[in-house]
């Protein structure tokens, strides 16, 4: 399947953004599977106490990787990770006398200094991502990652632009020490096109749009993590052409042709209606996808609108299949095989 | 009242009798446009309204003159309505300085803290500050007393109901007995010799911390409760008050969710978070929902290869795969209706014709609510 060759899986980590309802969450789910169908060992990770794959899927997820999916020879972890947590298993490690870092994490001046120092728990859960796009299983010969691909489910637009900043901010506030060394690392790890990219994830609607664009332009403006697709979801398919639909409404032979096909005026009438929502749907979606397009410098991807399925992988499978695709339909997906560019 | 007015009415009562609606749901259900359509129907309905919006979309904010006075509330021109309807767009960030500039005792103490590092990043530290902020602004009029009803729209959270749990939060965090710390006059002067005052664990911990992250946070975590301490008993009061608010029997909550499986989900667990704190959504709004078509029930089959034969084939089959859609999508609502209290309003907003909502659209929706 072409699906492999698309850049977009040759990353390490892939995190995914968007205004708040986009379908982050189901996207991150998509990617992660069409990975899996590869054969890939992938992770799926959601930061906080966000509980989407939950939702999205009706499985919990815990602060361990837990395995969610076989798919072949692929499989898909989910993990949930909580910057808290991950904050004072930092310090723990660092600490090391367990009497010491237990009497801190109880101390309410413990609050505060997590408080006064922004982003310092943010750092740590990227520096966990890090970790895992790092960590290596096996011996010998058969060493290797632990996961061939991560694919983090990141907090919405602007708040997910601020977690990608965070390792700049603190590297730029600590002068030394071990935060300082980690916050580094993940600067450099983050700027590595190489290794990791970010998704932007909208609808074809004005207010998805909108912050999509002005995310591109922040990202763009001053934070080197490179910018992979824009995924446009749920899009309304077109089913009928603009000229047989003039034709349906200019030629009354014609309509009544396709009355007398349907027979039933019961069923004529109420087909006439949900093809009437059907391009309804399309032609208010088309200016916001044509602004899109015209506005952004990221290839863009499109999702078709997946009907009646219920939550779980059945759906996610489907719209794996639209995102399937549409990455195998872009032109950067059509790399030689023997890797020459 | 304009016959296209008199249609709906099923939360009329609600919109009459209460002093403020809050509307909640998932991101990208539509709560901008349903609390706009819920505070016109106020006007409509002889109230002074108004209502507080988040991000409304173009064409709204240009209905509701936003796009002209976005933070500070102004009339919006109606005609033929008895009451009156005022609008304006929150402003979640600056609330928090105006607070502080409403309790600080002075010039120099508002400006310490306004400059102050930990107070720059309590609103992102404190997850639900930005909602709680809202709560403020919504407090504020409440207490004004110039509008009957206050409609306000919630931010597209990802922590359903952080605005309820914020005020406490946040009082929690500025616990009384660790502000003493503090503000001890002696504390800030031995920070600098190395915190002398503190038990000694703590201090060889909290000095660690600092050599760890290299931050030296303290420093700022004392300065601005030095700062704070003459404003914390009001803080304390408001919050409280806030709080009361939100929960009292003035207040009604109007849950919003649209027809796809994963959203109705969100509704749920909106709705049992709110159990969670002993409070339950006055009003369910289905919105965007799905046509039925009111087609037989078992769909002609097209023969023929004619170009009308075709096209009536693709539409046949348009509209038993949308019917179809439709079905699913409507039982996983039952299954969020089986599980609400039976005496919350159930309305049902069917998709409109268009996304760009003015206020004809506006006046469409409330028919159905």
């Amino acid at each position: 399947m072409l699906v492999a060759m698309h850049p977009l899986f040759d990353n390490r980590v892939v995190f995914v953004s968007g205004k708040g309802g986009v379908g982050k969450t189901t996207v991150a789910a998509a990617l992660a599977r069409l990975a899996a169908r590869e054969g890939k060992r992938v992770c799926l990770v959601e930061i906080e106490a966000a509980e989407s794959f939950e939702r999205l899927m009706g499985v919990r997820v815990g602060h361990d990787p837990r395995l969610l999916a076989e798919v072949g020879d692929g499989t898909i972890d989910g993990l949930n990770i909580d910057p808290e947590e991950m904050l004072r298993e930092f310090l723990a490690h660092q600490i090391k006398v367990k009497a010491l870092y237990s009497r801190l994490f109880r101390a309410s001046v413990y609050r505060y200094f997590v408080a006064a120092a922004p982003g310092l728990q943010e750092v740590m859960a990227l520096g966990k991502i890090y970790l895992l796009a790092h960590e290596r299983v096996g011996k010998g010969r058969a060493e290797r990652p632990r996961y061939d691909l991560i694919v983090v489910d990141a907090p919405a637009s602007g708040h997910g632009v601020a977690l990608l900043r965070v390792p700049r901010l603190i590297g730029a506030s600590v002068r030394r020490g071990p935060v300082k060394y980690y916050a580094d690392k993940l600067v450099a790890f983050l700027a590595d096109p190489a290794q990791v990219a970010l998704a932007i994830v909208t609808l074809a609607e004005e207010m998805p749009v909108t912050e999509a664009l002005e995310m591109e332009r922040q990202i763009r403006a001053d934070l080197p993590v490179h910018l992979g697709p824009i995924v446009v979801n749920d899009l309304w398919p077109e089913r009928f052409g603009a000229e047989e639909l003039g034709r349906l409404g200019a030629d009354a032979e014609f309509a009544r042709a396709v009355e007398a096909a349907i027979g039933d005026p019961r069923a004529h009438a109420a087909a006439a209606r949900a093809m009437a929502v059907s391009v309804r749907n399309l032609a208010g979606a088309r200016p916001h996808l044509e602004k899109l397009r015209a506005e952004t410098q990221c290839e863009t991807l499109e999702i078709p609108h997946v009907f009646a399925r219920d939550r779980g992988w059945d759906f996610i499978d489907a719209v794996a299949d639209g995102l399937g695709a549409s990455l195998a339909a872009s032109p950067a997906s059509a790399r030689p095989v023997d890797g020459s560019p | 009242m304009s016959p296209a007015d008199a249609r709906g009415g099923r939360l009329d009562d609600l919109i009459r009798s209460r002093s403020m609606l809050i509307v909640v749901g998932s991101g990208g259900v539509g709560k901008t446009t349903l609390s706009a359509s819920l505070a016109l129907r106020g006007a409509v309905l002889g109230r002074k309204v108004l209502v507080l919006t988040i991000d409304p979309a173009r064409r709204l904010a240009q209905a509701l003159g936003l796009d002209a006075f976005r933070h500070d509330a102004h009339p919006v021109p109606l005609e033929g309505v008895d009451g009156a309807l005022h609008a304006m767009m929150l402003d979640t960030k600056s609330t928090f300085d105006d607070l502080i500039e409403r309790l600080a005792p002075n010039d120099e103490v508002r400006d310490r803290i306004l400059a102050n590092t930990l107070y720059k990043n309590l609103s992102n530290a404190l997850a639900g500050s930005h909602e709680y902020m809202a709560m403020e602004q919504l407090y504020n009029f409440h207490a004004e007393g110039h509008f009957d009803l206050l409609v306000l729209d919630t931010p597209p959270t990802h922590h359903a109901l952080d605005f309820l749990d914020a005020p406490r939060r946040i009082l929690d965090f500025l616990s009384d007995d660790t502000l003493q710390w503090f503000i001890r006059p002696y504390f800030a002067q031995a920070a600098g010799r190395g915190m002398r005052f503190l038990e000694k664990t703590t201090q060889r911990a909290l000095a660690m911390l600092e050599k760890v992250t290299g931050l030296e946070a303290l420093r700022d975590v004392s300065e601005f409760f030095q700062a704070f301490s003459d404003m914390y008993g009001d803080f304390k009061v408001r919050a409280e008050r806030v709080s009361a608010l939100l929960t009292s029997e003035e207040a009604a909550y109007v849950l919003v969710t649209g027809p796809a499986p994963v959203t109705v989900a969100e509704a749920r667990y909106f709705y049992e978070k709110l159990r969670e704190h002993d409070l339950r959504p006055q009003a369910l709004v289905l919105n965007r929902m799905h046509d039925d078509y009111d087609a037989p029930e078992t769909l002609p089959a097209v023969s023929g290869r004619s170009a009308a034969a075709e096209l009536a084939r693709r539409m046949v089959a348009n509209l038993d795969e949308m019917r179809r859609a439709g079905r699913v999508d409507q039982s996983h609502v039952d299954g969020l209706l089986a599980v609400i209290d039976p005496s919350i309003q159930v309305c049902r907003v069917p998709l409109l014709g268009t996304d760009a909502v003015d206020l004809k659209a506006l006046r469409e929706i409330h028919a159905s609510l």
